[in-house]
């Protein structure tokens, strides 16, 4: 057992937990957001996706002591009261989901792509960057139309801040 | 765009709670006093169960208990239904072997669950799976195509040869 001391979602959070936990368990059991979710055991589906200190990261994949002392985002923690993020908001415009299961983590990644894209997005580039995050509804066309409008929403929102 | 009523893009209405990571889905749901199931799995392709010892199990913290394919059978609970009862082109009926939740007697592919820990918490589920001594008797298994249509391949389903 240990005390792992992290910020999630702006908030300090101490708990103590089994050293074998996983960060997406400490997340989804322990501090009840289950927003992030568990797809497959084997790392390969992406459904688990937050932001380590700015990075996309599969949390499938971090024991809780690799995230002592971080800042960790969740999907719950990216919108600013009622108002969506852009990629959140592009999502739902152009049918980028269906069941919804593996949005959160498709989310998370894709707003990762956009922050390192340079402000210089192209389809094939989203389907490559998309390669760690699977969806067994969509066929993924929707996906990446929703990554190219909201990195434009994005550039948009940057340029005005 | 600004089209009305017959072409007109309807949006969902249940996207809202998805994007912001409010969905509910069954792992999501927690309720109070629930306990946690952790499978016991075979390690052989095909395999005869022979014995299922829980006992040490059983004893270990949080354990509220262990089921095996044994008991499913024995409280009649039925096996799993296949939905899609097809025919072949002379109209005989797709073969279709029996299906339990887990493995009474036969083990049928690699991880097939022959086992089932219930414990109050997701830990003591899996701790106490790994203490459950099942003793396995390997059979021949097939695993390639080429290898399972050879009219001398390992049977799976004695009752519905060719399967």
């Amino acid at each position: 057992m240990s005390t792992i001391k992290l910020t999630v979602n702006g908030k300090a959070v101490s708990v103590d937990v089994e050293d074998r936990t996983l960060l997406v368990h400490l997340l989804r059991e322990h501090l009840n957001l289950t927003g992030t979710h568990v797809g497959c055991d084997t790392s390969q589906c992406g459904a688990c996706v937050v932001h380590i200190d700015g990075r996309a990261v599969k949390s499938c994949t971090v024991l809780v002591g690799q995230a002592n002392g971080a800042n960790v985002t969740t999907i719950e923690g990216i919108s600013k009261g009622d108002e969506l993020h852009p990629m959140q908001a592009a999502f739902r415009d152009n049918h980028g989901l269906q069941c919804g299961y593996c949005t959160p983590g498709m989310i998370m990644s894709a707003i990762d792509i956009v922050n390192r894209s340079g402000g210089k997005l192209d389809e094939d580039t989203v389907r490559h960057e998309l390669q760690g995050n699977i969806c067994r509804c969509t066929g993924y066309h929707n996906i990446v139309k929703s990554v190219l409008d909201a990195a434009g929403r994005m550039k948009v929102a940057q340029a005005a801040e | 765009m600004g089209v009305e009523g017959i072409g007109a893009s309807v949006v969902r209405k249940e996207d809202r709670r998805f994007i912001t990571g409010k969905g509910r889905y069954v792992d999501d749901i927690k309720l109070q006093g629930m306990t946690h199931a952790h499978f016991v799995r075979s390690p052989h392709a095909h395999a005869k169960v022979k014995s299922i010892d829980s006992s040490a199990a059983m004893k270990m913290p949080g354990v509220v208990g262990v089921l095996t394919g044994q008991q499913i059978v024995d409280d009649k609970v039925g096996n799993l239904i296949c939905g899609w009862a097809i025919t072949s082109k002379d109209g005989t009926p797709m073969k279709m072997g029996a299906w339990p939740a887990m493995a009474p007697e036969k083990v049928r592919f690699g991880g097939q669950a022959v086992a089932v820990v219930i414990a109050e918490t997701k830990n003591q589920a899996k701790d106490a799976a790994e203490a459950v001594v099942v003793s396995y008797e390997e059979l021949p298994a097939a695993a390639d195509i080429r290898a399972a249509i050879q009219p001398s391949a390992p049977q799976l389903h004695p009752r519905r040869p060719a399967t």
